[in-house]
């Protein structure tokens, strides 16, 4: 019996709007809420006020980094090094514009979107985005990448100013909710990574989780998550390319 | 508010602004979606499940090191 794995090109195309991209975002609304929050109690506890606690997210809107910086100004690091330290840490995001244009198929960036949504595309909401392109590619659009982001980024400051605010209060009576929030992020990639899985990408997914664990054993996370891309970039160059193992499949 | 605070979270914000958005614009005057074949668009083609692998791992084990 055949199956049908590519989509029908002559359906009629159900374009994603902005409030999908709002409800779509909500799995990373609930992993971005409990970091947001301890980052919040973190930069408060480090001697920031909650307004400058806010501050950072509201500007640098970028996880582990924040933590990096507020932890490195707190300890008298110089203001430039503390700079120049985060945005080593954040420049692999060069690679997820390049990565998205490849996948999108016709003219289909506006220019004014484009630098919306471009603001909130950290890790997460490029993960959910690759995830749509892979599984549904012509329902992708930019309004449904301004809900994602805007969404996200909106959790992701209000998480911090709870955090800034409240302190540790709210969750110290209920340890088993607050165990389980820990583990939000992981469920998050791991669901996206179901979503996007091919057979095709065995060699990449191998090599990445490789190179992710070897990096966070012996260096440290953001390490890590380029020791990842990078051994997952290099499997994709020594792979056979998809049209050659389709055809040797077949024969 | 503290003026390094303000200066170090403009500064940043900026840098990462440009790290997630030059990348998509640069690209403007090539059609998207026009590079299907050869190394370079098997490298672009791996980032989005080589990035969530990663993210996986640094996600999940730290947390799983620390209750074993």
């Amino acid at each position: 019996m055949p199956t049908h794995t590519t989509q029908d090109t002559s359906a009629p195309v159900r374009v994603s709007t902005f409030t999908q991209g709002v409800v779509d975002s909500l799995p990373i609304v609930i992993g971005y809420l409990p970091i947001a929050f301890a980052f919040g109690l973190s930069a408060v506890k480090l001697g920031f006020t909650p307004l400058e606690s806010t501050l950072f997210s509201v500007l640098i809107y970028a996880g582990a980094s924040q933590f990096v910086i507020t932890a490195l100004l707190s300890a008298g690091m110089s203001l430039w090094v503390s700079a120049l330290t985060v945005m080593a840490m954040d420049v692999r995001h060069v690679l997820y514009g390049p990565s998205l244009r490849n996948r999108l198929t016709g003219g289909r960036l506006n220019g004014k979107k484009t630098a919306l949504w471009a603001f909130g595309l950290t890790d997460e909401v490029f993960a959910a985005a690759t995830t749509k392109l892979i599984s549904d590619k012509r329902s992708w659009s930019e309004n449904w990448m301004c809900g994602i982001a805007l969404t996200s980024w909106l959790a992701w400051v209000f998480g911090t100013v709870i955090g800034a605010l409240f302190g540790n209060g709210p969750l110290e009576n209920y340890p088993a909710v607050e165990a389980s929030l820990t583990f939000m992020l992981p469920a998050l990639f791991l669901s996206f990574l179901l979503a996007a899985f091919k057979r095709q990408q065995c060699l990449v997914f191998v090599a990445s989780l490789a190179g992710a664990l070897g990096g966070l054993l012996f260096w440290s996370i953001p390490v890590a998550i380029l020791c990842g891309l990078g051994a997952g970039c290099i499997a994709a160059l020594l792979q056979r390319p998809a049209a050659e193992l389709e055809a040797a499949n077949e024969n | 508010m503290k003026t390094e605070v303000i200066l170090v979270c403009v500064v940043v914000g900026i840098a990462n602004y440009l790290f997630r958005y030059l990348p998509l614009r640069l690209g403007a005057g090539r059609k998207a979606g026009a590079m299907k074949s050869g190394p370079l668009a098997r490298v672009l083609d791996s980032i989005g499940i080589a990035s969530i692998c990663a993210l996986l791992v640094v996600s999940s084990t730290p947390e799983i090191l620390r209750d074993s």
